[in-house]
C-alpha cells in the first residue's frame, strides 16, 4: 500500500479498512487478518496498526472476540453510519472549496451535474 | 511497556576528536525506531558503543543490564561479517552463529532464508551486495533478541529486495522486541516507524514520535528531517 | 550467554580445519620433493627423513604464523567480539585452541618423522646409543632422556604461550594507543610499540635460547632440572601477567575493526 507520508499511518490504515469495508470486499461479520498479517499488507509497523484497530473498536466498526481476533461489525447501521460519515466528509471538502470559488448552492449543484454527464460520456 | 535500551550522558572521542557528546535517549521495548543522520554523523558508532564493539564514557543499559557481555546476550547487530573467511560458505556462516549465539532460532532462520532466497552452497565472496544484505538480515533476525540494531540495511541494493527485506522485517521482529535501524535517506521506510532519533550536531537532536510528526507539524518525516538541516544553515 | 565450551569447540574447529588443510600441503610437499629427488637420482636410505625434517622446520613456522594471525582477527572483528561471553573465556578459549592446535601439527610431524625413517630404522637407534656413549655412558639411558624430552617440550610450550601472549600485547596495545593518537601520529606511535615489545622479547629469547641448550644437555645429563623448573615458572609469570593486561586492555581500550 501506498502511504501518504505527510498523514499519520494509523489514519490512513483506517481509510483502507473503512475502504474494504464499505465496498463489501470486507463483509459484515468477517474476521479481519491479524494485526501482524495486516501489517505486512500495508507495510506499516504493528503498534501503528494496532492503533487503527483500536480506534475502530471504539467506533465500533469492528469487534474483537477474546483469542479468535477482530470481526467487522454485524449491526449495519453502524457501518451505515460510517458510510454517512465518510460521504459527509467528502461532501464538505467539494462544499467548501467550491463555495470558497463564490459559487452559489444552485451553480455548486448545475456544475456538478454537467461534470457528472461528462464523465459518464468519457467512460461509455 | 519498559525501557528496553537506556542510554545516559554517554561521551565517546576517538583520535582526539570528539564524536557524540551528551547522548542520552531512552527507547522502550516492542518499538521500530529510525535512526537518522547524515553519513559520518555518527550513528553507526552509536550502535558499536551499544554493542560494546567501542567504548565511550556514560551508561549504556539494555534490558537492565549495562555489563558489556551480558548487554551482547541481548543485542543482535548486523554486523557485516567481518572476521569471517570470505571462502566460508553461507551454510557454515549459520551454523556457526547457532554454534555462538545460545538465542539462535533454526525455525526462524530456515523461514528467514527461504523468505530471502539464500543460497547457502554460495561462498561469502561470491554474494553481490544485496544478496549479503539479505544474508545478514537473516543472521541478524535468527536471533531472538531483545534489541536489534540494523546498521544501513538498505546501502545499495534493488528495491525488489528492499521490499523483502522490510516485510522479513515486519514478519519476524518478535512483537516485544525493539528495532532500531540507521539510514540516511528515510523515505523507504518511513511507514514502519514508531519513532525516529535523529543525530545531529555529535548528539541526538530528536527523538519524536512519527505518527505525532505528521499530525503536529503536517508534514512528512523525510521533510521534517530536512527542515532540521534547514534550521541549522539559517542559524549560522 | 554463551559457555566457553561452545566457544571453544566453534574456535577449535575453526583452526583444526585451517591447519588440516595446511598439514595437507605440507605432505604435499614431502612426497613432491621425495619424487623429485628420486628422479635426480639423489635417493639414499636418509634421504626420506631429511627431506620431512627439512620441511618441518618451515611447517612449525608457517603454522604458528597462520595460528597467530586467526588468533589476533579474533580480537579485534565483530564476529568474534559480539559473542556474549566475557572477554577473559573470548580470550582463553582463543589462545587455548590456538595451543592445541600447535600441539597437533607438532604430533603431525613427529608422525612424519616416524614414518620416514622407518627405511632406515636400524641405523637411527645406533646413532642414538653412539650419542650416548660419546656422552661417557655405556648405554643409552632411558629414563633420564625422556625427562629431559618433557623438560624441552614444557619448555617448548611454555616458550609458545609467552609468544602468544607478546604477539597479542603489541597488536591489542598498539590498537588501544591508536584510540588516543591523531590518526597521523599513529603510525609513529605503532612503530615505536613494536620496537620496544620486540626489543623485549629479543632479550627474552636471548635468554630462552641458553636454556634450550641446558635442556639439551640435560638429556643427558640431570643436573639442570631445578634451573629449569624455575624458568618455566618464571615464563608462565610473564605470560600470565601479559594475558592479563591483554584482557584488560580487550574490555575497555579496544575497539573492532568497523567495516
Amino acid at each position: 500500500m501506498k502511504f501518504d507520508d505527510k498523514v499519520p499511518i494509523y489514519i490512513q490504515i483506517k481509510n483502507y479498512l473503512y475502504h474494504q469495508i464499505l465496498t463489501g470486499t470486507l463483509q459484515p461479520g468477517d474476521k479481519l487478518p491479524s494485526v501482524r498479517q495486516l501489517a505486512l499488507d500495508v507495510t506499516a509497523n504493528v503498534n501503528t496498526v494496532q492503533r487503527a484497530l483500536t480506534e475502530m473498536l471504539s467506533e465500533d466498526i469492528i469487534e474483537s472476540q477474546r483469542g479468535k481476533g477482530n470481526f467487522v461489525t454485524t449491526d449495519v447501521d453502524n457501518i451505515k453510519q460510517l458510510r454517512n460519515k465518510l460521504v459527509n466528509e467528502q461532501l464538505t471538502l467539494v462544499y467548501q472549496e467550491l463555495h470558497a470559488l463564490n459559487l452559489s448552492n444552485d451553480e455548486i449543484l448545475s456544475e456538478m451535474k454537467s461534470y457528472m454527464e461528462s464523465r459518464d460520456e468519457q467512460h461509455e | 511497556m519498559s525501557d528496553l535500551l537506556k542510554i545516559e550522558n554517554l561521551i565517546y572521542s576517538h583520535s582526539l576528536k570528539n564524536i557524540l557528546h551528551d547522548v542520552n535517549l531512552t527507547v522502550s521495548d516492542g518499538k521500530i525506531v529510525g535512526l537518522l543522520g547524515e553519513n559520518g554523523a555518527g550513528k553507526t558508532t552509536l550502535m558499536r558503543l551499544i554493542t560494546g564493539s567501542a567504548h565511550g564514557k556514560g551508561t549504556i543499559t539494555v534490558a537492565g543490564t549495562s555489563k558489556p557481555a551480558e548487554r551482547k546476550s541481548h543485542v543482535s547487530f548486523t554486523e557485516h561479517l567481518g572476521g569471517l573467511s570470505s571462502g566460508m560458505k553461507v551454510g557454515k556462516v549459520f551454523d556457526f552463529y547457532q554454534s555462538v549465539y545460545p538465542d539462535f532460532n533454526i525455525a526462524r532462520s530456515n523461514s528467514l532464508i527461504e523468505f530471502l532466497d539464500i543460497d547457502k552452497n554460495l561462498k561469502l565472496s561470491a554474494l553481490s551486495k544485496g544478496m549479503k544484505e539479505k544474508l545478514i538480515i537473516a543472521l541478524t533476525l535468527s536471533r531472538q533478541a531483545d534489541l536489534y540494531l540494523l546498521d544501513e540495511p538498505f546501502g545499495g541494493i534493488d528495491s525488489m529486495s528492499r521490499k523483502k527485506i522490510i516485510n522479513s522485517i515486519l514478519k519476524w521482529k518478535p512483537e516485544e522486541s525493539t528495532m532500531i535501524i540507521s539510514d540516511h535517506y528515510v523515505t523507504e521506510i518511513a511507514s514502519i516507524l514508531d519513532e525516529i532519533v535523529v543525530v545531529k550536531d555529535k548528539t541526538i537532536n530528536c527523538h519524536k514520535q512519527a505518527d505525532e510528526i505528521r499530525e503536529d507539524n503536517d508534514m512528512g518525516i523525510e521533510e521534517f528531517y530536512e527542515s532540521l538541516y534547514e534550521g541549522g544553515k539559517q542559524d549560522d | 550467554m554463551t559457555s566457553f565450551g561452545s566457544l571453544f569447540k566453534t574456535m577449535f574447529k575453526e583452526k583444526f580445519r585451517d591447519m588440516n588443510f595446511f598439514l595437507m600441503i605440507n605432505l604435499i610437499a614431502i612426497v613432491v620433493s621425495i619424487i623429485v629427488t628420486a628422479f635426480q637420482g639423489g635417493m639414499n636410505r636418509s634421504a626420506s627423513l631429511a627431506i620431512t625434517i627439512g620441511w618441518s622446520m618451515l611447517a612449525y613456522l608457517i603454522a604458528f604464523v597462520r595460528l597467530s594471525i586467526l588468533q589476533e582477527r579474533k580480537f579485534v572483528r565483530d564476529s568474534y567480539r559480539l559473542i556474549p561471553i566475557s572477554d577473559t573465556k573470548l580470550y582463553l578459549a582463543n589462545l587455548v585452541t590456538s595451543l592445541v592446535n600447535y600441539i597437533y601439527v607438532v604430533i603431525a610431524q613427529i608422525v612424519f618423522y616416524l614414518v620416514a625413517a622407518i627405511p632406515n630404522w636400524s641405523e637411527y637407534s645406533d646413532a642414538l646409543n653412539m650419542m650416548a656413549m660419546v656422552n661417557g655412558r655405556a648405554t643409552f639411558d632411558a629414563p633420564n632422556a625422556i625427562m629431559g624430552v618433557i623438560a624441552l617440550l614444557c619448555l617448548s610450550l611454555v616458550i609458545l604461550i609467552l609468544s602468544w601472549t607478546t604477539i597479542s600485547l603489541i597488536h591489542l596495545a598498539s590498537r588501544s594507543a591508536s584510540n588516543f593518537l591523531p590518526s597521523t601520529g599513529r603510525k609513529v606511535m605503532n612503530i615505536v610499540i613494536y620496537v620496544v615489545v620486540i626489543l623485549l622479547v629479543l632479550k627474552v629469547v636471548g635468554f630462552v635460547t641458553d636454556q634450550l641448550n641446558n635442556s639439551v644437555n640435560m638429556i643427558f645429563n640431570s643436573n639442570y632440572t631445578a634451573n629449569f623448573a624455575v624458568t618455566i615458572l618464571v615464563f608462565l609469570v610473564v605470560a600470565a601477567i601479559e594475558a592479563a593486561i591483554n584482557i584488560y586492555l580487550m574490555s575497555n581500550w579496544v575497539e573492532t575493526v568497523s567495516e
